[in-house]
């Protein structure tokens, strides 16, 4: 294919990173190295860049995480978001509309009420928290007695995922990232003494000392072609688009009580998404009805005008989750070279701080204490990132 | 022309706050095409004043608000007495409809030149105020048009999606059979294209009588949603919501009218075959006092027959061409005219003939393999 961006050119033999996943985490990885000064990195994308869950998931930005590690990786994005479409050089749309996280028993109302302080210590971008009032004020159009608290974040929002994808692989490919389109990754080449030395593709081989699996709900496979095992799950996710309505919604929402979390555009139409708990998620990117069902009754009673309004388009994304739901950022143990992005479900929002990082580790050989904390080597340690203020689960 | 028949009985409701009378049976398209409105919504963005064109729910220019509820399809819904129906205006105050697309060219993207994070912020509130297009219904209004929304689920041997003469015709055969047959169709009434035929509507009627009495069971104004991965078919239906397990499926619904574009061919009295013959046979109403057709090599067929039934209608036929040879389409909120290199035709209908399309949208949903269609 053809689009803005994409090399047209046959697949170079040779390059000094290999990034599987033309997703926003390969991607905005690729530009970051590039933007670091490294030459010669090389984007693999199976499908088209954003065909994965980059493409497929609620837009939604945020930094207010509960725990130490989320809210520093997640800031980092957050702070990156602002100004993203100025160093890009093209619109995103992130709109800094704000972002709501709706609390409803006394459990979540008090772990809400923590979070904020939280948030303070940690130093991330402002939060505050919200009452009964607030809420009306902020959201309007809410059932009444919906919530009864929760938190704000005014530098949160959400941006549209395909202008953000096109204007990365822009950027990227304005600066010599070689993006290519439509190219499988078949095996990855370790030597005996267990570093990378190339990969193989539907469209040639290529000779790399460094390859980064940020191959998205396929990065498990990815891995095991090196040889490494992950611990992630491969997990549907499914989203509503409705028609285009008058403006209703101004903030990203959270519905913790009915994991849900939704938003309106610019352009109007309302786009959400729920979980079922304890649904099964099979690996497709095929819709299923009870989502369609779950996500209909649980925004329609969140916000009532809804339902007068017509769902245009279900979608569903896949998405390769970890035990803790927290992402895999960091060399893969036993392959020299190989460099884990993945395990994500909050990667959208994340992606233009994780590049940043990632791009660093990979640069310079140290890796950040933002990233250190996400290394995979946690769970064969047992212990995993606690973060108490996630709705996907 | 037939007129509307008297035995038809009348149905009054309100289009602006202004009383319609309309004949049971009609659409709201149809009943305001005979009370002269041919605006019907505007669009998203420029503001152009659009109106009935596909007559088969497949575009959006007929989008009005009734009882309070946006998004409802004129063409698709029958009149009902007392109702409510308003148009969506735009929320542009400053400038009369249509000012944007002489002042901004077609295809901007105010969204693209906006690169600066700063400026989209301040700008995106109000683009969202703009361009909020549909009508946020009141939580009276939707609580009295949309009861909660019931979920049923059914068990069938055979789904037929489409109740035109071939959904019929299978639907009737299988249930012969003694299979239990469900059948869904989007509209109000049975027959599909039939009813797009002079004197096919008896036709119609003969085919839903058998249907009816081999046992089918007949959902009207139900949609067919699409195959989700539970191996169910979801299927709207007024205010319920069915999944339907189904050991057969069947996908008749039949074909489209393809599109021609045309310089300012969005213009309200621009139309599809289906729209125009809808209007002659089944709404009774005569679609334009004259009309021009623009025609293809794969609408001639199409073509011909519209000219036959607007002939009978009343209509003059202005001009048949191709659409080469149109300079451009002329009028504001209603066709005036279609300006060729010799000079303008004037007319208030422009029928556009460039033959059918397989109705595939479900077959695509559902990635069932793909033949090419021969008409």
């Amino acid at each position: 294919m053809t689009m803005p961006g994409l090399a047209t050119e046959p697949l170079p033999r040779t390059a000094s990173v290999v990034v599987v996943g033309g997703g926003i985490a390969g991607i905005a990885a690729a530009y970051e190295l590039a933007r670091r000064g490294v030459r010669d990195v090389v984007v693999c994308e199976a499908g088209y860049p954003g065909v994965g869950a980059s493409g497929r998931n609620g837009e939604l930005v945020r930094s207010a995480f509960a725990s130490r590690e989320w809210a520093t990786l997640f800031d980092l994005s957050l702070r990156a978001w602002q100004t993203l479409s100025d160093e890009l050089g093209a619109n995103t749309l992130f709109t800094r509309a704000g972002y709501i996280v709706l609390a409803t028993g006394d459990a979540q109302v008090e772990l809400c009420r923590r979070s904020v302080e939280r948030h303070r210590e940690l130093g991330i971008m402002p939060t505050t928290g919200v009452d009964e009032a607030d809420i009306r004020r902020l959201l309007p159009a809410l059932a009444p007695g919906y919530a009864r608290g929760g938190f704000y974040q005014r530098d949160g929002g959400y941006a549209h995922h395909d202008a953000t994808m096109w204007a990365y692989v822009q950027a990227a490919a304005r600066l010599g990232v070689r993006i290519h389109a439509g190219v499988t990754v078949r095996g990855i080449s370790v030597s005996a003494a267990g570093a990378v030395t190339g990969v193989e593709t539907s469209a040639g081989d290529i000779a790399t000392p460094v390859v980064l699996d940020a191959a998205g709900g396929r990065a498990r496979e990815v891995a095991a072609l090196a040889g490494v095992p992950l611990p992630t799950e491969t997990q549907r996710l499914e989203a509503i688009v409705t028609e285009s309505v008058a403006p209703f919604l101004r903030p990203g929402v959270a519905l913790l009580d009915a994991l849900g979390y939704c938003h309106q555009t610019s352009r109007g139409e309302f786009v959400g998404g729920t979980e079922v708990p304890g649904a099964p998620m099979p690996d497709t990117m095929a819709t299923s009805f009870r989502g369609l069902v779950d996500a209909a009754r649980k925004f329609t009673e969140a916000f009532p005008v809804l339902r007068g309004v017509r769902v245009i388009r279900q979608w569903a994304g896949i998405v390769d989750i970890t035990p803790d739901f927290a992402p895999i950022l960091g060399r893969a143990p036993g392959v020299d070279g190989l460099w884990l992005d993945c395990g994500w479900g909050y990667g959208f929002m994340a992606g233009p701080g994780a590049g940043k990082v990632m791009a660093e580790a990979i640069a310079t050989g140290v890796v950040p204490p933002a990233m250190a904390p996400f290394a995979v080597e946690r769970f064969a340690r047992g212990e995993p990132i606690a973060e108490g203020s996630i709705v996907v689960a | 022309m037939t007129p509307p028949s008297a035995r038809d009985p009348e149905v009054r409701f309100t289009f602006d706050g202004r009383i319609i009378r309309a004949r049971t049976g009609q659409t709201v398209a149809g009943a305001l095409h005979a009370a002269g409105v041919r605006t019907l919504s505007w669009s998203a963005k420029f503001r152009r004043a659009r109106g009935l064109r596909c007559g088969t729910g497949s575009c959006p220019g007929c989008t009005v608000a009734i009882d309070g509820v946006g998004g409802q399809l004129a063409c698709m819904t029958e009149v009902r007495e007392g109702a409510r129906v308003r148009r969506i205006r735009p929320r542009w105050l400053l400038l009369p409809a249509d000012t944007l697309s002489s002042l901004v060219p077609a295809g901007f993207q105010e969204a693209r030149w906006l690169r600066s994070s700063r400026a989209w912020n301040i700008a995106a509130p109000w683009i969202a105020r703009l361009a909020g297009q549909g009508l946020v219904p009141t939580p009276s209004d939707a609580a009295a048009a949309l009861p909660a929304p019931r979920l049923a689920t059914r068990d069938v041997d055979l789904l037929v999606v489409g109740g035109g003469p071939r959904g019929l015709a299978v639907a009737t055969g299988a249930a012969g059979q003694g299979r239990r047959v469900l059948l869904v169709e989007r509209r109000a009434r049975l027959g599909g294209r039939l009813l797009e035929q002079a004197g096919g509507a008896d036709s119609a009627d003969a085919l839903a009588a058998a249907a009816r009495a081999a046992g089918v069971e007949i959902l009207t104004g139900a949609q067919a949603l699409g195959a989700f991965s539970e191996g169910v078919e979801g299927v709207s239906w007024g205010s319920r919501l069915l999944a339907v397990r189904a050991t057969t499926v069947v996908l008749a619904t039949g074909t489209l009218d393809r599109e021609i574009v045309l310089p300012d061919g969005d213009r309200p009295g621009v139309m599809l075959p289906a729209a125009v013959a809808r209007l002659v046979l089944v709404e009774r109403v005569r679609p334009g006092a004259k009309a021009v057709i623009v025609r293809t090599p794969e609408g001639e067929g199409q073509a011909r027959s519209i000219a036959a039934l607007l002939r009978a209608a009343g209509t003059e036929i202005a001009n048949v061409c191709t659409p080469d040879e149109v300079r451009s389409v002329v009028g504001r909120t209603r066709v005036s005219g279609v300006r060729f290199a010799r000079g303008l035709v004037a007319c208030d209908l422009v029928v556009l003939c460039a033959g059918e399309r397989r109705a595939d949208e479900l077959a695509r949903q559902a990635a069932l393999p793909q033949e090419p269609h021969v008409p």
